[in-house]
């Protein structure tokens, strides 16, 4: 293995090395998901399920094609992936001042793009590169990463101000994440937790304006939503408790069936399950996430480069997110903010960018022996 | 790549705290799936069924009414209903603001809506607007999904197809109030919209006619739409009632009373059948189904010839004249006079220190017997006779003839009049009973109070041979859990001769058919069907010195409220009594001029209809209106 160097990895060597066993998991997760929405539609595929076929579809190929390409192709393409993702948010902002209202996405013929989910990734990809390029003194200094974080803060701040608190958190939390995994001085992060406040009390004084200022208001403040968040969490906690240990059955959610719980589609799917299926199916379920977690730990331990490392957990701290504020949500012990339940609600832009994600991961599993330079070479 | 071994140790020790801190979080969802599946799932679940299930009333048809052919009197019409249910409107505002696009629906109405759901529990239903007509019902059942808690309900209005005539005996039907709601614990007073009996038939066998719930336990869903039935128990539908009113007869009436303060009954003096009882002017209590208005309702209770009134039963006035036959039969009973025996009429009566009262008659009646006293109505005769009979032996005699009682047992509007005795005067007024009291009573005037029916109560009794007939207006016997065949009884014979009942029917025969009598003027003049009868005339106000100097020398040239009140009662045919028939015309003036001639005409529609009634098959209730 050795023998490879940058660009010289037969197809067939990297077909060998495909993770196929987090691919069959991943597929699993993707077959309850389909489940799961033709459930949430009463036993009708074509509501929901059947569109979500054809991202699972779209998504699955994006995926194999990141997981195959030269990682040297990945980093090549971590700034203009994120200028991208910052001119897309933009247009967003742009489109949903001129609507009036609070967008999240961008049409681009039929489908819709939503950018803020774009830019989870992005900023493992541009972090994950960032990272390649510091040795390790480096990576522990804090100067080095002002350029990378303003460029992180960007994404965040244009995905607040959606204004979508939920997805900017996630940003962030993803962020902050990496750049403690690539090394930077544990003591920067005692800094940070005590001077957040006071730059968020500075923020919201000199940099936010008023319309800003409103939207971000409306996230804090219950009342906003008009049918009321406390009315979602009560009927999603019945659905919980009413589906008990062994559960309702398959396609016998009352709580979803008789539409009192809403967004049982998006957001709320977990309920349903958790309805139909019970306890003993959240653990086969929370399982199956965990293991999907897991090899994507395994995978950033076996690989020899930074790059590799910060993609595959970078991508998996991504995805615990996702699943872990939609549990935390919908059971309650978190506000509602609109993050769904990866791999399982219906949501294209959401299924495509974790397809992506594992993309990176399995791209990292099967370039990871190879010999990484720290700049980029033409 | 200098020391990336050292990178990656750190990078491996940093992994293993996002690793552990993901699991923590991971056993805290974990945590509180098995707290809300496990610990508190009971609690989840029986929210889940209240969620779900709701439990619906049915609400039945109520019973119809029916006269003794099976004209159908008060029947049900087909309507929608809007409702509003909380529990399944989460902002109920909203939603009845949106009714607007669809209904008219002023801010009043909305409050009020509002006002009555907080009162009521959640998932009892309101009722919003009813009198829907089938496009606005379809048009919001249409677009039900943008109106959470608002359903369409199908519902009946009763309705009342001959309007005015008759209201007052059938009575009508408004919104349950609070008393009720008290007192009956019926599920279906707690329904929206729902109506029961206020008045006349309708309140008197309301729980006949309301019929029994019905409920059934469904699955709706989130805007309250039922998505299943999970059980069913029909309602039981309300017993339709048939009178023994003949509408032909009711009508006939009437139009003879059309325009009068008025009201008579007729009625069969063996069995107590009421054929009819008509009080004029009447209401359309069809206004009353749809929820009359404020001005209309109190239009209705203001007016002094109180149409809402069943003057039949409840007209309190005195008798006038027509009482002479207690008097005369008591005191033929009490052995106080003979038929034979005469008393001298000079116009007017002296007793005591002072005392004087005059006949109707000024230039008097001469040498009167028991039989011209009652055909030509002499007061004097009474005033003699009543002195030495007493008042105590009148008032035992009248009560036995059916005054001083409510006539028709179980039936509302009525009035029981006032029997004056000496408890009652000393009771009301503090007063001792003195001669002149017995002597105004003794010409069914002074404190005597009756109604037109008791009127037609005592010649029924008298007539008749002496039985205690009671009077009913319904065919069979009536209950709440059913209708049963009315079995004829025979009534308590009265402790009377014949040959005095006698006496007292040969006064009545002349009073109508002899030439000097009263009512001669109104004889049927047939001579296989004669009527016997008594006029009356009640005095209200005695002509004053005033308004003789204003030239107002007769009754009818005063204003109305001045007049005299007109009263007959007639019974025919003669040979075979069966039919009597009281008319009462409040200020009409002279019994034998106006009350007579109405009941003439009355009672040759009735001989026209006898043969008729006698043969009506008898006919299952349930099976009217189909």
């Amino acid at each position: 293995m050795i023998g490879y160097s940058n660009n010289n990895l037969p197809f067939t060597e990297k077909l060998k090395r495909f993770p196929l066993f987090l691919f069959l998991l991943i597929l699993l997760l993707c077959f309850i998901g389909l489940i799961m929405l033709y459930s949430a539609a009463r036993g009708d595929f074509s509501r929901w399920a059947s569109s979500q076929l054809i991202f699972l579809c779209l998504g699955l190929i994006i995926m194999c094609v990141v997981a195959f390409m030269p990682p040297r192709f990945i980093r090549l393409l971590a700034w203009p992936m994120y200028i991208t993702t910052l001119v897309l948010l933009l247009l967003v902002m742009i489109i949903g001042a001129s609507g009036g209202g609070a967008e999240r996405w961008i049409a681009i013929g039929p489908i819709r793009i939503q950018p803020s989910e774009i830019a989870k990734y992005t900023t493992v990809v541009l972090l994950a590169h960032i990272a390649q390029s510091f040795d390790w003194d480096e990576s522990r200094q804090i100067k080095n990463w002002i350029i990378p974080l303003l460029a992180v803060f960007s994404l965040f701040f244009l995905t607040l101000i959606q204004p979508d608190m939920g997805t900017a958190l996630l940003i962030a939390m993803v962020a902050i994440t990496i750049i403690f995994l690539a090394g930077l001085h544990w003591w920067w992060y005692l800094f940070g937790i005590f001077s957040a406040p006071v730059i968020i009390m500075l923020s919201w004084k000199f940099i936010l304006r008023e319309y800003q200022k409103k939207r971000v208001e409306t996230l804090f403040n219950p009342e906003s939503d008009p049918l009321g968040s406390g009315y979602h969490i009560i009927q999603s906690k019945i659905s919980f408790g009413s589906g008990g240990f062994f559960g309702k059955g398959f396609l016998q959610s009352t709580q979803g069936g008789l539409d009192y719980l809403p967004e049982k589609h998006t957001d709320f799917i977990f309920a349903v399950f958790g309805e139909e299926f019970g306890l003993q199916g959240e653990i086969f379920l929370i399982l199956l996430y965990v293991l999907i977690i897991f090899s994507c730990y395994i995978v950033a331990w076996r690989c020899r480069h930074q790059f590799g490392r910060i993609l595959a957990l970078g991508a998996a701290t991504n995805f615990f997110l996702y699943m872990f504020v939609n549990m935390g949500m919908v059971t309650g012990i978190l506000p509602v903010v609109g993050v769904p339940l990866p791999l399982i609600s219906k949501g294209g832009s959401a299924m495509v960018v974790i397809l992506f994600g594992f993309g990176l991961v399995m791209n990292a599993h099967i370039h990871r022996d190879m010999v990484m330079k720290k700049q980029l070479e033409f | 790549m200098r020391r990336d071994p050292e990178r990656k140790r750190i990078f491996t020790r940093r992994s293993f705290i996002v690793g552990g801190a993901q699991a923590g979080l991971v056993s805290l969802v974990g945590y509180r799936l098995f707290d809300l599946q496990v610990l508190q799932s009971h609690k989840f679940k029986t929210m889940s069924d209240k969620n779900r299930i709701s439990f619906r009333v049915l609400t039945p048809r109520r019973g119809l009414i029916a006269d003794c052919f099976g004209l159908v009197l008060a029947k049900n019409k087909k309507s929608f209903q809007l409702n509003i249910t909380r529990e399944h409107a989460p902002n109920p505002e909203a939603s009845l603001l949106k009714l607007k696009n669809f209904i008219p629906l002023n801010d009043t109405e909305i409050e009020d809506i509002l006002d009555r759901m907080r009162v009521r529990p959640a998932f009892v239903p309101v009722l919003v607007k009813d009198h829907l007509i089938a496009s606005e019902a379809f048009n919001i059942e249409e677009a039900s999904f943008d109106l959470p808690g608002i359903t369409v309900e199908q519902s009946y209005n009763r309705f009342y197809p001959y309007n005015e005539i008759g209201a007052q005996i059938l009575g009508y039907v408004g919104s349950v109030d609070k008393k009720t709601l008290e007192t009956d614990s019926d599920v279906l007073l707690e329904q929206p919209g729902f109506r029961i009996g206020k008045d006349g038939a309708e309140r008197a066998y309301e729980k006949t006619l309301r019929g029994r719930a019905g409920n059934k336990r469904v699955e709706v869903n989130v805007s309250g739409r039922i998505v299943d039935i999970l059980e069913s128990n029909p309602a039981h539908q309300g017993f339709n009632v048939v009178l023994t009113i003949d509408w032909a007869l009711q009508e006939f009436v009437h139009e003879q009373l059309a325009g009068l303060s008025a009201a008579a009954v007729i009625m069969d003096i063996h069995t107590g059948k009421i054929m009819a009882s008509v009080s004029t002017p009447s209401y359309n209590p069809n206004k009353f189904a749809r929820g009359i208005k404020h001005n209309e309702w109190a239009a209705l209770n203001e007016s002094k010839m109180a149409p809402m009134q069943n003057k039949s039963l409840r007209g309190a006035w005195s008798p006038g004249s027509t009482f002479k036959i207690i008097v005369a039969l008591a005191a033929l009973e009490e052995g106080i006079v003979s038929p034979k025996d005469t008393y001298f009429c000079r116009g007017y009566l002296e007793w005591g220190n002072n005392y004087k009262k005059y006949c109707w008659s000024r230039a008097g009646h001469g040498n009167v017997n028991l039989d011209e006293s009652l055909s030509e109505s002499c007061d004097v005769y009474y005033y003699e006779v009543s002195q030495k009979l007493g008042i105590d032996k009148i008032s035992k005699y009248a009560k036995v003839f059916g005054f001083g009682q409510r006539p028709i047992p179980n039936f509302p509007g009525q009035f029981k009049g006032i029997l004056p005795t000496r408890r009652w005067l000393k009771q009301r007024y503090d007063q001792d009973w003195r001669i002149g009291d017995t002597i105004n009573i003794s010409i069914g005037q002074g404190y005597l109070v009756t109604t037109p029916l008791q009127n037609a109560l005592s010649f029924a009794r008298l007539t008749n041979g002496g039985y205690a007939v009671v009077p009913r207006i319904i065919r069979d016997d009536v209950h709440p859990w059913g209708v049963w065949p009315y079995k004829d009884k025979v009534f308590p014979k009265i402790n009377v001769k014949l040959e005095n009942l006698n006496h007292v029917l040969k006064g009545l025969y002349n009073a109508v058919n002899s030439p000097k009598g009263t009512a001669r003027k109104s004889s049927l003049n047939m001579d296989n069907w004669k009527m016997i009868g008594k006029t009356g005339t009640v005095q209200t106000r005695r002509i004053t010195v005033e308004e003789r100097a204003r030239g107002i020398t007769k009754d009818e040239d005063r204003i109305w409220d001045f007049r005299d009140h007109a009263n007959f009662v007639g019974v025919a045919p003669y040979h075979a009594p069966r039919w009597v028939v009281s008319v009462f015309v409040e200020h009409g003036g002279g019994g034998s001029a106006v009350a007579a001639p109405i009941a003439k005409e009355i009672m040759l529609k009735v001989k026209e209809r006898e043969a008729l009634w006698d043969n009506i098959p008898y006919f299952n209730s349930s099976g009217v209106g189909e």
